[in-house]
């Protein structure tokens, strides 16, 4: 394999991508979204991408379609491609949505600070009345965390089912993803709106702070379990 | 009528392997290079997914040099383990050659 950085790879992949034009980048998307659907490992992911990238690219040049290249059957040529990469275990997917569930959290922990700033806020008074400006305190019910936390689980639960290699075409997955997340979401939301919850008070920064922490020690143990694993093939 | 796809699919890795143990070269020039000895039939398609092999076996390296074209290209080296499975491909090529002649050909004379 290339003995090249992960950095230096996104690079190169991020530019070649710029220079597709229209057609040709409307079939490597195509390929994109088929290849992430299944769970590789994120270095050979990458060094996929860069491959067909690459191809895609070398006959825009010449001038010759994809579909003659590919036998208009991308797909087809993606399953030869991935066949015997390096894929993820079912521990590191579980590690993956943790991660992506903690890094909603603290994400949406900063959105809600800076629409504090705004005008915004006042159409937030369902999550509390303390506005962070006056002391970063900011007080929640515990139902209101619920509902905090159950909602980008859910989307992080609907993405990652979205991802199953078991959708062939793209439109039945966003089908799939809507019907999936406003079910599980009107079930969760009936759920808690009825149960009798007791109030408590966390400071919002201590939120930013704590998730900030998990996120980026998470990302580390993530991102290093599947270098060592791309390593180790190499 | 025979479908010699199966039989040149078979014997592709090698011959890529030997159009890359002569000099330093890249997909299409491959494919290229394919076609002109006389597989009609191949296109990137085929040759990609076995190149991709062929270096996950390191059997060959690769690297991104620029191409007059624009972007970097990928070309591709032998490497040591690659001589050696392309000199065990011929060799077996050759056993099958031979004991395919033997049974067409008995004596010198056409079996057939």
């Amino acid at each position: 394999m290339m003995t090249i950085s992960l950095r230096e790879k996104k690079k190169i992949l991020n530019t070649e991508k710029k220079a597709l034009r229209k057609d040709y980048k409307k079939i490597y998307t195509k390929m994109f979204i088929y290849i992430s659907s299944f769970s590789l490992n994120y270095y050979t992911r990458t060094d996929l991408l860069l491959e067909i990238v690459g191809i895609c690219l070398e006959n825009q040049e010449r001038n010759i379609p994809l579909d003659d290249v590919f036998n208009n059957d991308y797909k087809a040529f993606c399953d030869t491609m991935i066949a015997d990469s390096l894929r993820m275990s079912k521990r590191q997917k579980a590690l993956e949505l943790i991660l992506q569930f903690m890094a909603i959290i603290f994400l949406c922990s900063i959105l809600f600070v800076l629409l504090s700033f705004t005008p915004l806020y006042n159409s937030l008074g369902s999550f509390g009345n303390n506005n962070p400006l006056h002391g970063w305190y900011y007080t929640i019910t515990l139902k209101d965390l619920s509902y905090y936390l159950i909602n980008p689980f859910i989307i992080s639960l609907a993405i990652l089912y979205s991802n199953r290699h078991t959708f062939k075409g793209e439109f039945n997955v966003f089908i799939i993803y809507f019907i999936l997340y406003v079910v599980l979401f009107s079930i969760s939301m009936f759920f808690l709106a009825n149960l009798p919850l007791a109030s408590i008070s966390l400071p919002i920064y201590l939120i930013i702070l704590i998730t900030g922490m998990i996120t980026a020690g998470l990302y580390c143990l993530f991102y290093g379990i599947q270098k060592k694993e791309y390593l180790l093939t190499q | 009528m025979f479908d010699k796809t199966q039989l040149m699919r078979g014997s592709l890795e090698g011959c890529i392997l030997k159009i890359i143990d002569k000099k330093l070269t890249y997909g299409y020039e491959i494919m290229e290079e394919l076609k002109t000895v006389g597989f009609d039939d191949i296109s990137e398609g085929s040759i990609y997914p076995i190149l991709l092999r062929l270096e996950k076996q390191k059997n060959i390296t690769s690297q991104l040099i620029d191409s007059p074209l624009g972007p970097k290209r990928k070309y591709y080296t032998i490497s040591e383990e690659g001589k050696e499975y392309l000199q065990s491909f011929y060799e077996c090529w050759k056993h099958i050659y031979s004991t395919v002649n033997i049974l067409f050909y008995e004596e010198g004379s056409d079996s057939q």
